[in-house]
């Protein structure tokens, strides 16, 4: 580059405008260009295409843009009805769980043996058989957490109502802290 | 202004959607400026940086911060981008002008200077957003990356994917192809 004919290559002169030389290429450069007329032009011209990139104006974009984007961000963040029922389907399958657990429960205590149903009870569960099988394990739990309820809650059994009580309370406060704020935040 | 986007995302991400406005304000020109000068159309520019600001929106779950967002977002619209000129291609081939041989070093310097002192800052701006888009799409993104977005070759490198290497190539083959155009252009320009 300092010899004579040797002239700044176009990576000098762009390394030169990035900043990429060292300290001593940088020095060696500054002095090339003071003794060489040709190479100062090439380099103001780069320096001149370096500036001119820089000030090109930015483009604009229209006045609802970001009304547009923020609706379009909002449709995605409400869920569909599908998406909801989905999301509830942690919590039906919870409370499915629990149920279970405590219908067992109250098979074990014999909760279910003091239940006698009428003629008239006896005919449409016959009648609804299927239906009645279909549901009754979920059913069954459900009506001997009732049945609990109603026959002990004013009775001795306090322990037996609240603990199973307290399990199903936590079941829920647990599921509603993984899977309600998702879906808060999905649907806020 | 990197801690701030930091603070932004952290409120849109507890539930505060709206905030995600402050980030669109903040990016959508840059944003449409790029994808601009890599689509070379308008509406769809606006379309892309708009389902770019969308699925950065999506997916901010899995952002974990190693970068600035302003990176991760560019590297999303990047994509985009690129995407659409794929497309574009896959319709209408057409000659891939970054198939022609690299400029040759030996192109005389034409007192390009001395001629963009005889142009009004208007036409000089004009002609080189004009030349600039007849770059092939490699060359006008790392020029738009590097000049608009201020970016370093490191962050260049993450948006599009490529090689630190790779980006200084494109960029001195782009300034190069650039400053030739330039200077037939002005030559025109001026003698006229």
């Amino acid at each position: 580059m300092n010899g004579e004919g040797h002239h700044c290559t176009f990576d000098q002169l762009q390394a030169r405008i990035d900043g990429r030389l060292d300290e001593r290429e940088a020095l060696d450069m500054e002095v090339h260009l003071r003794e060489c007329a040709r190479c100062r032009k090439a380099a103001d011209g780069w320096l001149r295409l370096d500036k001119e990139m820089r000030s090109l104006p930015l483009e604009r974009a229209g006045s609802g843009f970001t009304y547009s984007v923020m609706a379009r961000v909002r449709a995605g963040a409400t869920p569909s009805i599908l998406d909801r029922s989905l999301s509830f389907l942690p919590y039906f399958l919870g409370l499915i769980i629990v149920l279970g657990v405590m219908g067992g429960v109250f098979w074990w205590a014999g909760v279910f043996e003091g239940v006698t149903l009428s003629t008239g009870e006896k005919g449409v569960l016959e009648e609804f058989a299927p239906v009645v099988d279909a549901v009754s394990w979920g059913g069954q739990a459900l009506y001997g957490w009732f049945a609990e309820y109603f026959l002990f809650a004013f009775s001795d059994s306090v322990v037996r109502i609240s603990l199973p009580a307290a399990l199903m309370l936590g079941v829920i406060a647990v599921l509603d802290r993984v899977w309600g704020r998702r879906l808060l935040n999905r649907t806020r | 202004l990197q801690e701030n986007d930091r603070e932004i995302l952290r409120q849109v991400r507890d539930g505060d959607v709206r905030q995600y406005a402050v980030l669109v304000d903040r990016y959508k020109d840059r944003a449409l400026t790029l994808a601009l000068r890599v689509v070379r159309n308008r509406e769809e520019a606006e379309e892309l940086v708009q389902d770019a600001f969308v699925r950065a929106y999506r997916n901010l779950r899995s952002f974990r911060g190693d970068s600035a967002f302003r990176t991760w977002f560019y590297r999303i619209l990047y994509n985009v981008c690129m995407s659409r000129i794929r497309q574009r291609a896959r319709r209408e081939p057409v000659l891939r002008l970054e198939d022609q041989p690299a400029m040759s070093e030996s192109i005389p310097d034409r007192e390009m200077s001395t001629a963009l002192e005889q142009l009004e800052q208007k036409e000089i701006a004009d002609i080189l957003s004009g030349e600039l888009l007849k770059l092939p799409d490699k060359y006008r993104t790392a020029l738009t990356l590097f000049y608009t977005e201020q970016m370093s070759y490191e962050e260049m490198s993450e948006i599009t994917g490529l090689s630190v290497g790779t980006v200084k190539t494109h960029l001195f083959r782009a300034r190069n192809l650039l400053r030739e155009k330039l200077v037939t252009r002005l030559q025109e320009e001026v003698l006229l």
